[in-house]
C-alpha cells in the first residue's frame, strides 16, 4: 500500500482539472441560465427547470427515438456481423489473415475519413446507387429520404464496429475447448445446432462484455452523424449527443445542451448498471 | 473440426463478401482521387478511366502540408502525454484493491460515457482562463483528457497479465516500487503499450471537434479540420475532398502496415479479459 497510489497521482490530477472539473461545470450549467455573454462570468441559478423543459420538446423526443434506433442497430449489426465474420474466418489461412487485416484497417481509420468516404459512396450518383442501378433498383436516397438517413448512418457506424467484434470473437473461438466441439461433431450435430447449443453459450461472457462496450460507444457516438448528415435533413437524423451539440453551438442554449448531455449519460449509466446486475444475478443462478 | 460446422463454400463466399465490403470503400476513395470532376459520377461503374494526378496537384499546397505537420504535432503530443500519464495509472489500477480501485474505475466509467460535445463548453472555459484557446497545446491537453480514461482501460489488462512472481523477485532484491515498474514491468509490457499508443495516435489524428472549436488561426488547423470544415457546405467538391481524405489516411496506412499483426493480437487479448 502507498507505493502504487503515487503512480495514480499524475493521471488523477490531470483528469481532475481537464475532465472531472468540466463535468462538474456541465452539471452546474444544466441548472443555470448561461448565455453567450456570461460564459466566462458567473452563471445565474435556475434549478431543474431547464432539464424538465428540454425533456418535453419535440426535438428531444425525436432525438431520443433516433438514439434508441441507432444504438440497437450498431449493437445488433455490429455484434451479429462480428460473430458471423469471426466464424467465417475461424481457422482460415492466408486469405483469412488478409481479410482481417483489411477489416481492421477500416476500424483504425478515423470516423472522419470513413464517414466522408461513405457519404460519397451513398450519394445518389455514387457507387452504391450506381451498382443498384445495374440491378434496376433505386436510386435510393440513403442520406436524404425520410427516416432512411439515421438507419444509413447507424449501419456505417456498425460497419466500423464489426472488425473489432470479429477480432474479439475470433480470439474467443480459437480458445474454445476442442474436445467439446469434436464431441458435438461425433454426435452428428448440424452446423446450426452446434452454433446455437454449444458455441453461443460458450461465447456468452464475451458477447456480454462486447454488448456493454458497444452500447456505451453507440450512445455517445457523434462523429458519424456530424460528418454524414449533420443531423439532417432538418433535424430528422439527430441523436441525443448531436442535439446537445446543436442546442449549445447553433442555438446558444447552453443550459439545455448540458441538460440533454446529462440525460443521455444518465440513461447509459442506468442501462449499463441494470445490465451488469442482470448478468451477474443470472450467473449466480 | 470447424470444417463440418462451417462448410467450405460458405466460408469462401463469406470471406469474399467481407473483402468487398471492407476493401472496396477505401479502394474507391483512392480511385476517385485519381479521377477528374466529370469522371467521378460517370455512369457504368467508373472503373475504367485514365488516372490523373491533377487533384493532387491542385490540393497539395502550402496549407495542406502545414495541416499535415499540425496533425503530426497534435497527434504525437497527445499520444506522448496520454501514454506518460496512463501507463503508471493503469499499472496502479491493476495492483490496488478496495476503495481506491472502486473510485478509480467509477471515475473512468463516468468519463467514458460522457459524449464529447458535452465537454466542449466547460473545456472552452478552462482553456480560456489558462490562455490556451487558439493554441495547439490547448488542443493537445483537451485530446489527452478525452483519451486518457480509454487509454487506461486499454492498458490495464496488459499489467494484470504480468505474473506476480516476476515482480516479487524484484521486491526481494530490494528494488523500490518505481524500479520494479520501470525495470521489470515495463520491459515485458512494451508490446501492449506500443499497441495502445498506436490506437491513441490514430484517434488523435482523426479528432476534429476540439480542434475546430478551440483553434482560431487557420495556419494551426490539423488536416482533420480541413475535411470537417467543408462538411456543412453545399456542393462539396468530391474530387478534392476525396484527395484530401486519401492524404489524411496515408500516415495511418503506413503505420498500420507495420503494426497490424501486433495490433490485432493486442486488441483481441486486451478486451477478452
Amino acid at each position: 500500500m502507498g507505493g502504487e497510489s503515487l503512480f495514480l497521482l499524475p493521471a488523477a490530477i490531470f483528469l481532475a482539472t481537464l475532465a472531472l472539473y468540466p463535468f462538474v461545470e456541465l452539471l452546474r450549467m444544466s441548472v443555470s441560465d448561461v448565455t453567450v455573454y456570461d460564459i466566462f462570468k458567473a452563471w445565474p441559478f435556475i434549478g431543474a427547470s431547464g432539464v424538465t423543459s428540454v425533456a418535453s420538446t419535440f426535438d428531444f423526443r425525436e432525438a431520443a427515438v433516433n438514439s434508441v434506433i441507432y444504438v440497437l442497430l450498431v449493437v445488433g449489426v455490429g455484434l451479429g456481423g462480428g460473430l458471423a465474420a469471426a466464424i467465417t474466418l475461424w481457422h482460415g489461412g492466408r486469405m483469412a489473415s488478409f481479410t482481417l487485416a483489411v477489416m481492421v484497417f477500416s476500424w483504425a481509420l478515423p470516423a472522419l475519413i470513413s464517414g466522408i468516404a461513405w457519404r460519397f459512396l451513398l450519394d445518389p450518383r455514387g457507387m452504391v446507387d450506381n451498382l443498384l442501378g445495374q440491378l434496376h433498383v433505386g436510386p435510393i436516397y440513403w442520406l436524404v429520404d425520410g427516416h432512411l438517413p439515421i438507419l444509413s448512418v447507424a449501419l456505417v457506424n456498425a460497419w466500423t464496429v464489426v472488425p473489432f467484434a470479429t477480432l474479439v470473437f475470433r480470439a474467443a473461438l480459437l480458445d474454445l475447448p476442442t474436445e467439446t466441439l469434436a464431441a458435438a461433431e461425433v454426435d452428428g450435430a448440424r452446423p446450426f445446432q452446434a452454433l446455437w447449443f454449444i458455441i453461443l453459450p460458450l461465447l456468452r461472457p464475451c458477447i456480454l462484455v462486447l454488448a456493454v462496450l458497444a452500447l456505451v460507444y453507440a450512445f455517445k457516438s457523434f462523429d458519424f452523424i456530424y460528418i454524414m448528415t449533420f443531423g439532417g435533413p432538418g433535424t430528422s437524423s439527430e441523436t441525443l449527443p448531436f442535439l446537445s451539440y446543436r442546442l449549445a453551438f447553433q442555438l446558444y442554449q447552453y443550459s439545455q445542451g448540458a441538460a440533454v448531455a446529462l440525460i443521455t449519460m444518465a440513461v447509459v449509466l442506468v442501462l449499463a448498471v441494470v445490465y451488469t446486475r442482470m448478468v451477474r444475478g443470472e450467473e449466480r443462478g | 473440426m470447424s470444417r463440418t460446422f462451417r462448410p467450405r463454400w460458405i466460408a469462401g463466399a463469406g470471406t469474399g463478401l467481407l473483402v468487398v465490403l471492407y476493401g472496396l470503400p477505401f479502394l474507391w476513395l483512392v480511385l476517385t482521387s485519381l479521377k477528374t470532376d466529370t469522371e467521378i459520377f460517370a455512369s457504368g461503374g467508373g472503373i475504367i478511366f485514365q488516372p490523373t494526378f491533377e487533384n493532387y496537384q491542385s490540393v497539395v499546397d502550402q496549407q495542406l502540408i502545414q495541416a499535415c505537420v499540425n496533425s503530426a504535432i497534435i497527434a504525437t503530443g497527445t499520444t506522448l502525454i496520454t501514454l506518460a500519464l496512463a501507463t503508471p495509472a493503469a499499472y496502479a489500477l491493476a495492483r490496488v484493491k478496495g476503495w481506491m480501485l472502486n473510485i478509480g474505475l467509477s471515475a473512468i466509467i463516468i468519463l467514458q460515457i460522457t459524449p464529447q460535445p458535452a465537454s466542449l463548453i466547460p473545456l472552452y472555459r478552462v482553456l480560456g482562463t489558462w490562455n490556451l484557446l487558439g493554441s495547439q497545446l490547448g488542443v493537445i491537453l483537451a485530446d489527452s483528457a478525452l483519451l486518457l480514461p480509454f487509454c487506461i482501460v486499454l492498458l490495464r489488462p496488459f499489467f494484470l497479465a504480468v505474473p506476480k512472481e516476476v515482480e516479487e523477485a524484484g521486491i526481494v532484491d530490494g528494488a523500490s516500487k518505481w524500479r520494479v515498474f520501470w525495470g521489470i514491468v515495463l520491459p515485458i509490457t512494451t508490446n501492449g503499450i506500443a499497441t495502445v499508443a498506436t490506437i491513441i495516435f490514430f484517434i488523435a489524428w482523426g479528432e476534429f471537434l476540439y480542434a475546430i472549436t478551440f483553434l482560431t488561426d487557420q495556419t494551426q488547423y490539423p488536416i482533420s479540420v480541413l475535411i470537417a470544415s467543408q462538411i456543412g457546405l453545399y456542393g462539396i467538391r468530391w474530387s478534392n475532398m476525396m484527395t484530401i481524405a486519401v492524404v489524411a489516411s496515408l500516415p495511418i496506412l503506413v503505420i498500420y502496415a507495420f503494426s497490424h499483426r501486433r495490433l490485432r493480437e493486442g486488441l483481441a487479448l486486451g478486451s477478452v479479459r
